[in-house]
């Protein structure tokens, strides 16, 4: 197998354009070691993006906050900016896996993995997260939503590298939360997750917004969309969340796999995204 | 909703092969300064079976503990043993190896009687010391002794010692003696079972077992600990289908395709995973143990499960009758007593 190891995302673009989709883009490698070792991978070479500067770093611009793709789980965990102003991020980082693999991967390799257990894609959801991809030809920017197209599909094309990730910052009064169901506490693939954010109404007791996401209950990371419009202007109350939590049956299409059936997955799934809104809302309430 | 609820187990064991010979051989030599050789295919994998028999040896010989090297598990120079299994090796490797410090004795006591010009009957050992025990002043020290019985006395103090555990195999009605001696353990857990997903918190173990004289109180701890982490992760996570071709799993509609063949997804419980454990031993003293001691392994591992099984159906109402306790069987559970 080939391998480059290229220093800027102009050269790095370049090797993936001549090399005509047989090349693979490698940075954290948690998903791609696997896949070679188990010889999976059918690609000619690898692409080792960790020295391209320009895809690194966590930055706020203006009222938007800007993620280069290469920012590894442990750097989202433990960034302070983040931890005190959207802390749903950070969360869903020290959830996933282990230390050295949240070491190791990196946030453009979530996205590019496209796993449905992605453990930052719902919070990435809920945060209306647009990613921005180029190639030699050029560069688009898509919504999550539209990146994700099945399991383990993503609109990313082989001769492709994503280079940042932008969402705006929270309003005032909101709240956001993530939620994890795995086998184990820690080192575990998801069994089912869900994000929320909440904002709430000027006078505080009405949802005015809530965004619901959720991990390994349908091909993608998906939002809850019919949960999301009939939460809409609802009092701030558990009785009401539970009305129409049942409602998310309709947004989920769960599999059986080995960590659970799809019976256990569309039964929790509307727990999961009550317990993340509840936590949610109570995170709005306690910054107005 | 979170419940809480409580469960407690107990278990007697049997310690050593059951129904089966299987002995324990060993070689002590004394060298001529007084440090201590073993030889024996007892097989330390990690439990401190060779710390265990080194503590015994010098206690029994009254050295430091220094001053004995135990060589284990070479098939090729150590005399045999059955194996590290069944509980056995600080039964039956502490009898084997102060059977053959018996002999070794002999010959020291022999060469500090004839020294003291007393009976060798008359002898006793402590603190690195052989005395007289009507006058604790007339004495030798082991190393003394040991370098006077090889180049005066022309005696080496060696010895071998053996022990086949006791059994009678039971007949075809189930009738005998299975084992030499049984060890006893209990297990009381708190658990935590949110009603809503299935899933079950352990939030403390209090854990304990007779094993007679704890040798190394320290290593007892260590494989209660073990035994109980091991215990949790049996009664709500850890499955495996690794060899079934056509095998229904835990569900109607759970296929062979998901057969767990790694450890990804095994679900051994990790630290964050690990409640705190409250660990303690009774020493009920075995008349028939070294020094008192029994067994302090396997069973560890056998009362958390049921412990924790009970304390799901004390928070819940859910009885679970095959492990593992997994949240889609406790949430199925908790539906149908609706």
């Amino acid at each position: 197998m080939e391998y480059y190891q290229p220093n800027s995302l102009q050269e790095a673009l370049e090797v993936l354009a001549e090399k005509k989709l047989q090349a693979m883009p490698v940075a954290g490698g948690t998903d791609i070691v696997v896949s070679l070792n188990e010889g999976t991978l059918k690609k000619k070479c690898l692409v080792s993006i960790t020295e391209i500067s320009e895809l690194k770093g966590i930055r706020r611009v203006k009222q938007m906050i800007s993620i280069g793709p290469l920012t590894t789980f442990a750097e989202l965990a433990s960034n302070e900016d983040l931890k005190y102003s959207l802390p749903i991020l950070p969360e869903a980082a020290i959830q996933a896996a282990t230390p050295q693999v949240r070491n190791m991967g990196t946030i453009g390799g979530n996205l590019g993995t496209g796993s449905p257990a992605g453990d930052l894609l719902p919070p990435l959801l809920v945060l209306n997260a647009k990613i921005s991809v180029a190639s030699k030809a050029g560069a688009r920017t898509l919504t999550l939503d539209k990146l994700l197209l099945g399991p383990k599909q993503v609109d990313v094309t082989g001769n492709e590298l994503i280079t940042e990730i932008v969402f705006d910052e929270l309003p005032a009064v909101a709240g956001s939360w993530f939620i994890k169901l795995g086998k184990t506490k820690a080192c575990a693939v998801s069994i089912a997750s869900a994000a929320a954010v909440v904002i709430l109404s000027e006078d505080g007791k009405r949802f005015q917004e809530v965004r619901v996401a959720l991990g390994s209950l349908a091909p993608t990371a998906i939002r809850a969309r019919s949960i999301e419009e009939a939460l809409i202007d609802r009092p701030i109350e558990e009785n009401e969340i539970n009305k129409v939590i049942d409602l998310i049956k309709k947004d989920i299409s769960p599999v059986t796999d080995r960590r659970a059936t799809s019976w256990y997955r569309a039964e929790v799934a509307g727990p999961l995204a009550k317990k993340a809104i509840l936590h949610a809302t109570a995170n709005a309430l306690s910054q107005s | 909703m979170k419940k809480r609820g409580r469960g407690i187990a107990a278990a007697i064991y049997s310690q050593t092969i059951t129904n089966l010979p299987n002995p324990c051989s060993v070689n002590v030599q004394m060298k001529e300064d007084g440090s201590v050789v073993i030889q024996t295919g007892a097989c330390d994998l990690g439990q401190g079976s060779t710390t265990v028999i080194t503590q015994m040896a010098a206690e029994a010989l009254a050295v430091e503990f220094d001053k004995v090297t135990v060589h284990t598990a070479d098939t090729e120079t150590t005399p045999f043993d059955t194996g590290s299994v069944s509980s056995r090796l600080t039964f039956v490797a502490g009898r084997a190896v102060l059977a053959a410090i018996e002999e070794v004795k002999e010959v020291l006591y022999a060469t500090v009687a004839r020294k003291l010009r007393v009976k060798a009957e008359r002898l006793n050992i402590k603190d690195s010391k052989i005395y007289y025990i009507y006058d604790p002043e007339k004495y030798m020290t082991v190393a003394d002794a040991a370098f006077e019985a090889h180049f005066v006395d022309r005696k080496l103090p060696m010895g071998k010692g053996e022990y086949y555990p006791h059994n009678i195999p039971c007949d075809e009605f189930g009738q005998g003696e299975p084992s030499d001696t049984y060890y006893y353990h209990a297990t009381i857990a708190d658990v935590e079972v949110d009603t809503e997903t299935g899933e079950v918190v352990v939030i403390k173990m209090y854990t304990g077992v007779d094993c007679g004289r704890a040798i190394n109180p320290m290593l007892v701890e260590g494989q209660i600990h073990g035994g109980a982490i091991q215990a949790m992760g049996w009664a709500l996570r850890e499955e495996t289908y690794p060899y079934c071709t056509n095998v229904d799993g835990p569900s109607e509609n759970f296929s062979p395709d998901f057969r767990v063949t790694d450890f990804s997804d095994y679900g051994m419980a990790t630290s964050m995973d690990v409640p705190e454990i409250y660990a303690t031993h009774v020493e009920a003293l075995e008349p028939s143990g070294p020094f008192g001691a029994k067994a302090a392994g396997e069973i560890t591992a056998n009362t958390g499960a049921p412990a924790i099984i009970n304390a799901i159906y004390n928070a819940v109402g859910v009885r679970i009758y095959d492990l593992p306790a997994t949240p889609e069987k406790i949430l199925r559970g908790l539906q149908q007593s609706k």
